[in-house]
């Protein structure tokens, strides 16, 4: 048997989630930044700009945004990117050495609401914007306005699903054209609606529901960010196990996915300050004012913008779910479709309730994903020196190092709860109304920082000497096949 | 033990043990710079932003 034919094909091992030696990597700096930009740009960066309206003026949003994406992509690209780089592994993959064989589960579960939450507001937008764009040219009346959105958010994850079908390669080929027309028509949305208002109208523009505290309002302006990017939990492991390394996927991953969504969402900002009903959304504004020609611009981005988003959502998704027991024998082609099932239905039967769903859902990212990345963080660089028993990661037995209790580990799951309710003691996920001292640490990292904490001490307590969870000894799990040697991998072509 | 795996899943965990097949590793001066990125500068928006 060839060293090839022993590894297997790459196409299964990266659509089954398995590890990817460097060889088989073909994704360099540019390929990491653009698919990385591609997914943080689409029309939710309106939504996110409009949230932080309610805080802060332009200057202050402005300022606020980018240091808050800065900010916001230490944490996860801290707790994903040195292990998914150096194993070729994804995000839930890592996470079982924290949570347990079966506990990761958990994780599967968060990467599947976290990018197909994503997905569904993305599709819900882009529905009620086009349907916005019917009703003002007079091609369909406004009592049909919720039935189209359905309709059209519908339809458009069926175009997504046509575009990925063809599997990852696919997916990430067409990344970069997309990246660069989202790029390029997100300026131009820009100045239109400068050239609508002017640069005094965006300027003095006031925040449209402030706290009275202006500290509250600057950390909860960089909260959104933080949370948004903490939300790039599974994308980043997705697209850095690609490269062959983590040197390569740190700054594409900084600015395309931290400050590719903080100045995207500044044309969110301005707008939801210019337009203080609008959330953040230029559609309705800009065709008022500009007419036909600006309604195909328009219309032109929002069908461009989120098909690279949504692409990436549905295949981390799918791989979060192929990763399931025997989800591996369905095809690639049913696997997206019956990730995006759940997705179709709420986008078809809830798509008049976006807003309350925004809210929520960003709050759900918050407490989920900050524990999540903190205790992550506190294993890889605190107690396992950045090493993984990598066989232990897939094996589903007692035999992995990381079965624990009944494949679950209580510690892991004792300092993720500690981290959720630090979250919603600083910070009510559903009124968003904060507690001290949140206005000065915010509400992600003390969660994070606590449930890190928890892990450790838990660790130290319960695990150490006791020969659970793989901490403290070195030995490899055994395995019946011979290790290859690695100068002899087969590479990609 | 892992019978239960497929043996290409085997070899693959097998052969990612070795430093030569794994990704290349973030060195002290890119901790260094992200760090300064991350922190130091979202430090100093914020400053410059509350003064304005």
């Amino acid at each position: 048997m060839s060293i090839g034919q022993a590894l297997g094909s790459m196409k299964i091992a990266e659509e089954n989630g398995w590890p990817l030696m460097r060889g088989e990597r073909g994704f360099g700096k540019v390929a990491i930044f653009l698919a990385a930009f591609s997914a943080a740009m689409a029309t939710w960066c309106f939504t996110i700009g409009g949230f932080v309206a309610y805080y802060l003026d332009a200057t202050a949003g402005t300022f606020a945004m980018l240091a808050g994406s800065l900010v916001g992509i230490l944490m996860v690209t801290l707790a994903t990117l040195p292990m998914c780089a150096k194993y070729g592994i994804d995000s839930g993959v890592a996470s079982r050495a924290q949570l347990g064989t079966r506990g990761s589960y958990v994780s599967l579960l968060l990467i599947y609401c976290s990018t197909m939450g994503w997905n569904v507001i993305l599709f819900i937008y882009k529905g009620r914007a086009i349907a916005e764009l019917l009703v003002v040219f007079g091609i369909m009346d406004r009592k049909y306005w919720d039935l189209c959105v359905a309709i059209v958010g519908v339809l458009a994850i069926f175009v997504v699903l046509d575009l990925i079908r063809k599997g990852p390669e696919y997916v990430r080929s067409r990344g970069p054209v997309i990246a660069v027309v989202v790029a390029v028509m997100s300026l131009v949305v820009l100045f239109l609606l400068v050239q609508k208002v002017g640069i005094h109208g965006v300027l003095d523009a006031v925040a449209v529901a402030p706290y009275d505290r202006p500290a509250g309002n600057w950390t909860s302006a960089m909260e959104v960010l933080i949370v948004v990017n903490l939300s790039w939990w599974a994308y980043i492991g997705t697209i850095v196990r690609t490269s062959p390394s983590a040197r390569q996927s740190l700054w594409p991953v900084v600015i395309g996915f931290g400050l590719g969504v903080g100045i995207g969402s500044l044309v969110g900002l301005y707008t939801g300050l210019v337009v203080p009903d609008s959330v953040g959304d230029p559609t309705s504004f800009l065709v008022d004012q500009g007419g036909v020609i600006v309604g195909v611009v328009m219309l032109a981005f929002l069908l461009i913008a989120n098909v690279g988003t949504a692409m990436m959502g549905i295949y981390a998704s799918s791989l979060a779910v192929r990763q399931l027991p025997k989800a591996d024998k369905l095809s690639w082609k049913w696997t997206i479709f019956l990730v995006s099932l759940p997705a179709m239905l709420v986008v078809g039967l809830f798509a008049g309730s976006a807003e309350t769903f925004f809210s929520t859902f960003l709050a759900f990212l918050g407490v989920a994903f900050a524990p999540l990345c903190g205790i992550q963080i506190a294993d890889w660089y605190l107690l396992r020196r950045q090493r993984y028993d990598v066989l232990s990661l897939y094996l589903p037995g007692k035999d992995s190092k990381y079965f624990y209790l009944a494949g679950f580990n209580p510690v892991g799951f004792l300092a993720f709860a500690a981290g959720i309710a630090t979250y919603i003691y600083l910070l009510d996920p559903i009124t968003y109304v904060y507690r001290a001292p949140f206005p000065y640490v915010t509400a992600s990292f003390p969660s994070a920082i606590i449930a890190g904490m928890v892990y450790v001490a838990g660790v130290l307590a319960f695990y150490r000497g006791r020969n659970v969870g793989g901490y403290g000894a070195d030995t490899p799990t055994e395995v019946s096949a011979k290790p290859l040697p690695a100068n002899t991998i087969e590479t990609k072509a | 033990m892992s019978e239960l795996l497929p043996p290409e899943l085997v070899n693959r965990c097998a052969a990612i043990q070795d430093s030569d097949a794994q990704g290349v590793a973030l060195t002290m001066s890119d901790y260094a710079w992200f760090w300064v990125a991350t922190v130091v500068v979202p430090v100093l928006l914020v400053i410059l932003g509350a003064l304005l």
